[in-house]
């Protein structure tokens, strides 16, 4: 018998440890306390310098501030800087003032060195820093990169506690000048001597000048921390959420769950979701500054077929690629400039909308330009293959694409090849593709980023193919020397050039989606800014 | 006894450097660079970093240099999480794996046993058919699937149980549970097949003649020959319920090792898979020694026999 009251005592245990955890509140209609909201995946680093992925991007937007910064709709609006900063004529240096009594979390003044702290850490080659391309511009980036000149070669310095001075090595357009520095930000430089290389590697190695500290991060394999408002922001009066506890939650379901049972208030929704909850209220999709794209391999014998690459620039319907096939908020793509992405210097006019529809379906000069391909190469039947990423809504729109060509093009059959990122991209530098699905996400609102793809010599124009009139306008509207309304006029005309070119086809601009608890106001994603700036967010009164 | 442990021992080194060596080569062959954005980075940026990691050297070198780390205890540092180091990375994720897997693991061996017992008793009844059809459920029915109804259910519709946090003893039982199916489908089929066996025999009808009592006859007497068979299995259990367990951490947000390594060798974290690896290597080398330890020190036939072998 010993055993049978074993046995019960065991189900008594599991018993009383269900009744236990039955004991969960239901947060259904919390509208105050801690904000909770949820994480994709784990963030790696609080080292800006660090930082490629979006995670870590978000747990700093928290926890630091530039000397510019995004204001609550997304606008560049001054951070740490006490004015707009003073631009030399030639436009290579730019000098701050810092705001008086800007403070670290730990009670240390920030200063102009931890900002020249910042710069040098970000370009010397033992910080192995793979996000250099926000501080190439500095002036003697090359040599403090490679090691061959030292940290304070780089062109920044201090003139004092509270001015720092930037120098470039070329004029760069005031805009996305302005939208770098709201992403550069600063190090203490004193705990950044201190901590070395493990700077920002948990939470207890950095501390914060931002709206918010850091809390309970204990390194990359935390799935949990919070942030907890900073007593030391110079701007704490205007942060509402005192606490927002953070959760990694991987699975969408399970994020889903979360939300729908009101244990968090944010999270992010993948386009399964957002296909069936499209009349959901806490739905909100943004558009993001990413451009998907068809690239057509130069160095292959049908892909470099001017009439082929024609025929399947008028091959696809891409709004309803974006409605019908995505169905998460993204957008057919109408030139090879996204939508949102830059604006007319002169009157505010947006780049892809002046530029007018050069995106267009039309199955009749496909079909034409489809049979002077097959002459051109004196072949009915051909075989393609098109490579894309293996995820599921990349592997949708390669199908798409794929029936699309085998319906419009007789004759022409399209294989699919799907493969991981790292993969994929390994692929694209060795120009093992024929047909290649990929995406361009810019950092600058500025169109020569996208239409940079297609120049000559860039080591992402995948095609292989060079066109020296779109070298030719880009290399003109970069040299420094034009206004702001000449260099927009002439990259409009580089524009016009892409698609005179047709060496790729722009497919859509990419959204994404977050579900927003009805109670909270203030959280908005822009473009450039895609994640939530929780210092905006608060509770609906 | 002490002879064989530590031949298996030296086996388990040499294993374990055949399997780092196999894996160091073969994960150089992946395609594509451990570094997360060469799409931005200009061909300079790139070779600088490429230098600083040492990339940049051939590729046997790359492995003496790693080897010597490995035997200093140095398992370098992830590229990913590029300030943390593999054995730090490894270290905070396993302690959940192995706690979710490990009471899996006893949970699904009890209610195994349990129900083997059941079947075997009521042989031929409606006792053993619901017991037979809970094992092929068990072992038909996808751990994930399991995951995702009872967190739906158990966690979301009805509030019992936390949807998805690490937080505690109540946030492990909804994926214990989801991870015991398949110990409980396997120990039941096995138990329930060897009770029949030994309800059969001599010595149990000799119990019985002696006006045993029916539990005293089962627990006392058959239980313990038949679970004999039972504890090969739950060595191979427990190492499939640590490796396997990637997606049942996922959903209900875990925060444990499955996903660490998936991750690592879609971004070709060349350090983080060599460690992984080298753990998943060693765990199921040392759980297959301890297996056969405990199933010699069981069954004293066995332990005759390897005294006899060696």
């Amino acid at each position: 018998m010993r055993m049978n009251k074993k046995v019960l005592t065991l189900a008594g245990v599991a018993l009383t440890a269900m009744s236990l955890a039955a004991c969960g509140n239901n947060d259904k209609n919390k509208a105050s306390g801690d904000l909770n909201v949820t994480l994709k995946a784990n963030p790696v680093t609080l080292d800006p310098a660090k930082t490629i992925e979006t995670p870590s991007s978000s747990m700093q937007t928290q926890s630091f501030e530039g000397l510019l910064k995004y204001d609550k709709n997304n606008k560049v609006v001054l951070g740490e800087a006490a004015s707009q900063p003073k631009v030399t004529n030639d436009g290579k240096t730019w000098t701050f003032t810092l705001k008086k009594g800007l403070k670290w979390s730990n009670g240390d003044p920030v200063t102009a060195q931890d900002y020249v702290a910042s710069m040098r850490h970000w370009a010397d080659p033992k910080t192995k820093s793979q996000a250099a391309d926000r501080v190439a511009d500095l002036e003697n980036y090359e040599q403090v990169s490679k090691g061959q000149a030292p940290t304070s070669a780089l062109g920044v310095k201090a003139l004092g506690k509270d001015k720092v001075q930037f120098t470039f090595s070329k004029k760069l357009p005031t805009v996305n000048v302005r939208n770098n520095f709201a992403s550069l930000k600063p190090v203490n430089h004193r705990v950044l001597s201190k901590e070395g290389s493990k700077y920002g590697s948990t939470s207890d190695k950095a501390v914060y000048n931002g709206p918010y500290k850091v809390v309970n991060w204990t390194g990359g394999s935390d799935d949990n921390w919070s942030y907890v408002k900073n007593n030391q922001y110079y701007g704490k009066k205007n942060v509402h959420m005192n606490k927002v506890n953070v959760q990694v939650t991987k699975d969408n379901n399970t994020a889903q769950n979360l939300f729908k049972s009101g244990k968090v208030q944010e999270t992010s929704v993948t386009a399964d979701y957002v296909k069936g909850n499209k009349n959901n209220k806490e739905l909100h999709t943004s558009l993001m500054a990413t451009q998907y794209y068809l690239y057509f391999n130069g160095k292959n014998d049908l892909t470099k077929n001017e009439n082929f690459r024609q025929a399947v620039n008028y091959a696809f319907d891409n709004n309803q690629l974006a409605k019908k096939v995505l169905q998460d908020g993204s957008v057919g793509a109408t030139g090879w400039v996204p939508k949102g992405d830059m604006k007319n210097p002169k009157n505010g006019q947006d780049f892809a909308e002046e530029a007018g529809h050069l995106q267009k379906q039309n199955k009749k000069k496909a079909q034409d330009y489809w049979k002077a391909t097959q002459k051109d190469l004196g072949k009915k039947n051909m075989t393609l293959n098109l490579l894309a990423d293996n995820t599921d809504d990349q592997k949708q729109v390669a199908e798409y694409l794929q029936s699309t060509l085998q319906k419009q093009f007789k004759g022409l059959k399209v294989e699919v090849t799907t493969l991981p990122h790292a993969q994929h991209v390994s692929r694209d530098f060795a120009g093992k593709f024929e047909l290649n699905l990929t995406d361009w996400n810019s950092d600058v609102p500025d169109a020569s980023d996208f239409l940079s793809l297609l120049k000559t010599g860039n080591k992402v124009n995948f095609t292989n193919n060079t066109d020296q009139k779109l070298d030719d306008l880009l290399n003109q509207a970069n040299d420094g020397t034009k206004s702001a309304s000449e260099r927009y006029k002439l990259l409009q005309e580089a524009n016009k050039q892409v698609h005179t070119n047709a060496d790729g086809v722009p497919l859509y601009t990419a959204a994404q989606a977050h579900l927003v608890s009805k109670h909270v106001t203030g959280l908005n994603y822009g473009p450039f800014n895609t994640v939530a700036q929780y210092q905006y967010a608060q509770w609906k009164k | 006894m002490r002879k064989y442990i530590i031949k298996r021992l030296l086996m388990m080194v040499l294993t374990l450097f055949i399997v780092a060596t196999l894996t160091f080569f073969l994960m150089k062959m992946i395609p594509g660079s451990p570094l997360g954005n060469t799409m931005k980075l200009s061909k300079a940026q790139q070779l600088a970093v490429e230098k600083q990691y040492g990339l940049n050297k051939p590729v046997w070198q790359q492995y003496l240099s790693y080897m010597t780390g490995v035997l200093h205890g140095n398992f370098g540092m992830s590229y990913q999480y590029n300030s943390t180091t593999v054995a730090s990375l490894i270290g905070h994720r396993v302690g959940p794996s192995i706690l979710i897997s490990f009471q899996a693991l006893v949970l699904g061996v009890i209610v195994g046993i349990l129900l083997g017992c059941v079947g075997a008793l009521k042989k031929g009844t409606w006792a053993d058919a619901t017991s037979s059809t809970l094992a092929v459920i068990g072992i038909s029915f996808p751990s994930f699937i399991l995951a995702i109804l009872l967190q739906y259910y158990l966690g979301f519709k009805l509030g019992w149980f936390p949807v998805a946090s690490w937080d505690g003893f109540p946030s492990t039982i909804l994926p214990t549970i989801a991870l015991s199916a398949v110990p409980m489908a396997q120990v039941s089929r096995f138990v329930r097949t060897e009770m029949v066996e030994v309800l059969n025999s001599d010595y149990i009808l000799l119990a019985k003649a002696k006006g045993l009592s029916v539990p005293q006859v089962v627990f006392h007497h058959a239980l313990k020959n038949s679970i004999i068979p039972a504890l090969t299995l739950i060595g191979p259990l427990a190492v499939t319920l640590i490796t396997g367990s990637m997606v049942v951490e996922n959903i209900f947000s875990v925060p444990g090792i499955g996903e660490l390594f998936i991750n690592s060798v879609l971004a070709n974290d060349y350090p983080v898979i060599m460690g992984l690896t080298m753990f998943y290597c060693l765990l199921l080398c040392g759980i297959l020694l301890l297996t056969d330890v405990v199933y010699g020190l069981v069954d004293p036939r066995i332990l005759s026999k390897e005294k006899g072998e060696h």
